[in-house]
């Protein structure tokens, strides 16, 4: 029933495409592969998506903020496998362009993120001790157990 | 394309597959920020890796094989970027270390 469930999303996918033909010449035509590399993607649909409840739960859960920018990027780039896990479905770059567009905006929104917990951070001097009058000295807290 | 050229593609996703998987995992198992960043950077690089290298011996043209290298140049320029400076500023901010942590050079300098 789940394998069914999983080739029915790809070939929803497939027909959503349409049947406009390939647009580069010499691939292959959409849908036509080898019976091992379509139940590989069949699987392939659902580790993503099992990889992207996980990253879910530590979005959710993660106790630091970078925690979850972290969370937010492998997510970004579940995504992407998700999309080139298409493109080898349909045998069509149609949706390739998506993939590269998915990953340069995870990796900006990353580098972003970091420049924000980087920027709330508590300033401190080349000797440790903090800019901020208020604030006591900066350094590494106590660890976990 | 050939049965065989699918079979390799086939594998290529496998192997892909499972750097994505043990990637997840990291992230959900490990015990602070940094070891998670460990996990996730390098398992999803090598594991999108995998999968594009799939895409180049499923359909093989000229095309497909430019973009896929394109792709696979900004992963591996971006991945390690984008972590390096989330595990930074994870640092800077003082996210606290797994209590089995051996050694701290960042903060034995007196940075952070």
């Amino acid at each position: 029933m789940w394998a069914e469930l999983g080739l029915s999303v790809l070939a929803a996918a497939e027909a959503a495409e349409g049947s406009g033909g390939s647009v580069g010449s010499g691939g292959p035509a959409p849908g036509e592969m080898h019976p091992l590399l379509r139940y590989v993607l069949t699987a392939s649909v659902y580790v993503l998506c099992a990889g992207m409840a996980m990253c879910l739960f530590r979005l959710t859960v993660g106790p630091e903020l970078a925690d979850r920018v972290l969370a937010a990027d492998l997510l970004s780039l579940h995504v992407v496998g998700l999309t080139v896990v298409l493109t080898i479905y349909i045998g069509d770059l149609v949706f390739f362009d998506a993939a590269l567009v998915v990953a340069i905006i995870g990796f900006v929104s990353t580098v972003g993120f970091s420049q924000y917990i980087f920027a709330t951070a508590q300033r401190t001097g080349d000797d440790g001790r903090s800019l901020d009058p208020a604030a006591g000295p900066g350094g590494s807290e106590g660890r976990i157990g | 394309m050939s049965a065989w050229s699918d079979i390799v593609a086939a594998g290529f996703v496998l192997v892909g597959l499972f750097f994505f998987f043990v990637g997840a995992i990291g992230v959900v198992r490990l015990p602070d920020t940094y070891h998670r960043l460990h996990a996730a950077t390098k398992a999803q690089t090598l594991g999108l890796v995998g999968l594009l290298v799939g895409v180049m011996f499923h359909i093989g043209t000229g095309a497909v094989d430019a973009k896929v290298i394109t792709v696979i140049v900004f992963l591996f320029t971006a991945g390690p970027v984008g972590s390096h400076m989330l595990a930074k500023a994870a640092l800077r901010v003082g996210d606290r270390q797994w209590k089995g942590t051996l050694s701290d050079e960042h903060a034995e300098d007196g940075l952070s």
